[in-house]
């Protein structure tokens, strides 16, 4: 299967600092990837450079065989949706509103059902009418998901199943929404989509993604599946922590827990 | 896709669709009657009864009728006009610049574009006797509107450049350097007025209050391409204002070219702004009291916040300035005052309301 996303040794330069380090990640449809690591590792600049957002000081960027620079807004659009961390909105839009952004100009009757489904499906269909100025941090952050799904929907039905960046979407929310948001994720993936994900907590990680990447001081250390990536070296090494994996039955996924964790010297 | 959502459609959002259609109605019948009151008040006064035989609608009293069509026709039309398109230039400019840097504090009398615009205007009135240039060249309009566009257009770059920082305006910075190019171009103008001889310090002064006074047929016809680019334009960006309010990446995420959007946007405020500064001087306040009332009835959807505030600032700006020409009759209040007086204070209002919002 050809790759969904592909990023060949990408370099990213602001502000006199290497951002990113030669990065190569290649990701194909259908698969969910987690990026961890420390603070400051690269982690959100390698997700808005997988978006388009920052252009790479070198390297090429491919979505689904294309440049990168080779796409319009609109057309790119179509091909990948973002999640990003924080997005405020300044002006009194209603739930309803800011989710149907997602389809970008278009409008209609579809849009308005495929806003209530999206709605539903991050349990806010009771706020729709509300002002998303009004709502609570989590609550924005499941409205701007839906919102985010609606993009996701419209480019499936113009261009087939596409490209989903998520950059720490679990953030504000709680335990049952972080568990919800990652269903939808795998939902997505089943459809087809590619979803990469910038993720803080390793255990869901672990539970979450087909392939774990990790990153420090601006390159990818290494990447794999989580019983390869996620052990009590790379804790020390990277995340500076001493502590053991432990491995629940019968899936063998790897966990680390806080209660024998100390600072690595 | 889909139609078969048709039943439950308008469940969606029932809070903004419903009353769109009234509400553009409600605004009309605010600017008729507005216009009404504005065509029978004056120092030389039309009564309503009068008003169908200045029209050419029925007969009457030959010389009253010709009296009345002079006034009506040559001064008060003419103002008329003026003074809603002013309005609206000025109103739908404070709408896009709002949505442009994502705060609903962006004025553009308050944060220097129309400073930028006075200051260009001033130095026409000031150093064009001192320039020579070719009235070959000069359209029959004059240079100033042009020379006000390009300096509203130098500010509100200048503006965006300061306070944008990887996509993210900070309101404070926003702000202050608004001021502060309010200020320098106020002390340029300041430095116009001492090298300025006595006529030019009479129409220098004029740009600095604002006044609807002096309204011609000529100034109006300058006008109309300006108010039917912001209108053709204002339609083609409302899309990408709204997803632009989400901030500039979310807007590239969503598929919006978000470059080319900031260049319309800031070309058709500066050209709002720049033609009704060089008509009318330095009218503040319009653009931000206009639009906030409108959102808080039609929500902040740029389709409909557009176009709605075109018609009620023209509407509004029309009231002050009969109430300016009247109430001190026949002396003027300048209109500049008037609009400051009352939005000032609501300014300030809107400011401490937002205060913990936006950090300040």
């Amino acid at each position: 299967m050809s790759a969904a996303l592909e990023a060949q040794d990408v370099s990213v330069r602001a502000g006199g600092k290497l951002l990113l380090d030669r990065v190569s990640l290649t990701i194909v449809p259908g698969e969910c990837v987690a990026i961890v690591g420390p603070n400051g590792a690269g982690k959100t600049t390698l997700l808005r450079t997988l978006a388009g957002e920052l252009p790479p000081l070198t390297g090429t960027l491919r979505i689904k065989g294309k440049d990168l620079r080779l796409y319009p807004a609109r057309e790119l659009s179509l091909h990948r949706a973002v999640l990003s961390q924080h997005v405020s909105v300044s002006f009194p839009f209603t739930v309803a509103e800011v989710v149907g952004m997602g389809a970008g100009n278009s409008s209609g009757r579809w849009l308005d059902r495929l806003v209530e489904e999206k709605l539903a499906e991050v349990d806010m269909s009771e706020f729709a009418g509300r002002l998303i100025t009004t709502l609570s941090g989590g609550e924005q952050q499941r409205a701007h998901l839906a919102r985010v799904l609606v993009q996701l929907a419209c480019g499936h039905t113009a261009e087939g199943p596409g490209v989903l960046l998520l950059d720490e979407p679990t953030s504000n929310l709680d335990l049952s929404h972080q568990l919800a948001l990652f269903s939808i994720a795998k939902r997505s993936a089943a459809l087809g989509v590619a979803v990469v994900a910038v993720l803080h907590d390793l255990n869901l990680s672990a539970v979450f993604a087909d392939r774990i990447v990790v990153m420090n001081k601006s390159r990818m250390v290494t990447e794999g599946p989580a019983h390869k990536t996620i052990t009590a070296e790379l804790l020390r090494d990277v995340f500076k922590v001493e502590t053991e994996v432990g491995a629940p039955p019968p899936g063998g996924m790897p966990f680390v827990l806080p209660h024998n964790m100390r600072r690595a010297t | 896709m889909s139609i078969a959502g048709i039943g439950i459609a308008t469940s969606v959002s029932p809070r903004r669709r419903r009353p769109a259609f009234f509400f553009v109605v409600a605004l009309c019948s605010i600017l008729l009657a507005v216009l009404t009151v504005a065509i029978v008040t004056g120092a030389a006064g039309i009564p309503l009864h009068r008003l169908a035989a200045a029209f050419g609608l029925s007969s009457g009293d030959a010389a009253t009728i010709e009296r009345d069509r002079l006034i009506l026709w040559s001064i008060r039309l003419p103002r008329i006009a003026m003074a809603f398109i002013v309005g609206a230039l000025l109103s739908v400019a404070g709408a896009m610049m709002q949505g442009l840097f994502r705060n609903p504090l962006a004025d553009p009398g308050l944060v220097g574009v129309s400073g930028g615009g006075a200051l260009a205007a001033a130095a026409t009135i000031v150093l064009s006797d001192k320039l020579l240039i070719p009235a070959s060249i000069t359209p029959p309009f004059g240079l100033l509107p042009i020379a006000a566009f390009f300096g509203s257009l130098i500010s509100t770059t200048m503006l965006y450049r300061l306070s944008t920082r990887e996509g993210r305006t900070s309101v404070a910075t926003f702000l202050l350097a608004g001021l502060a190019i309010g200020a320098l171009a106020n002390a340029a103008i300041g430095f116009l007025i001492f090298v300025a001889d006595d006529r030019q310090l009479r129409d220098v002064t004029f740009w600095m209050l604002g006044s609807l006074a002096g309204g011609t047929w000529l100034k109006v016809a300058t006008l109309l391409p300006f108010l039917l680019l912001v209108i053709v334009a204002g339609q083609y960006i409302a899309r990408g204002l709204d997803l632009f309010v989400l901030g500039e990446a979310e807007a590239f995420h969503s598929g919006i070219e978000v470059e080319r959007l900031k260049r319309i946007g800031i070309v058709v405020v500066a050209a709002a702004v720049g033609a009704a500064v060089s008509v009318s001087g330095v009218v503040g306040f319009v653009g931000i009291v206009i639009p906030h009332l409108l959102r808080l009835f039609i929500g902040p959807g740029h389709r409909l916040l557009l176009p709605s505030s075109m018609l009620l600032g023209g509407a509004l700006l029309l009231a002050a300035d009969t109430f300016a020409r009247t109430l001190v009759a026949p002396a003027e209040l300048p209109i500049g005052v008037v609009t400051a007086l009352v939005g000032a204070p609501f300014f300030l209002i809107l400011l401490l309301k937002q205060r913990g919002r936006i950090g300040l």
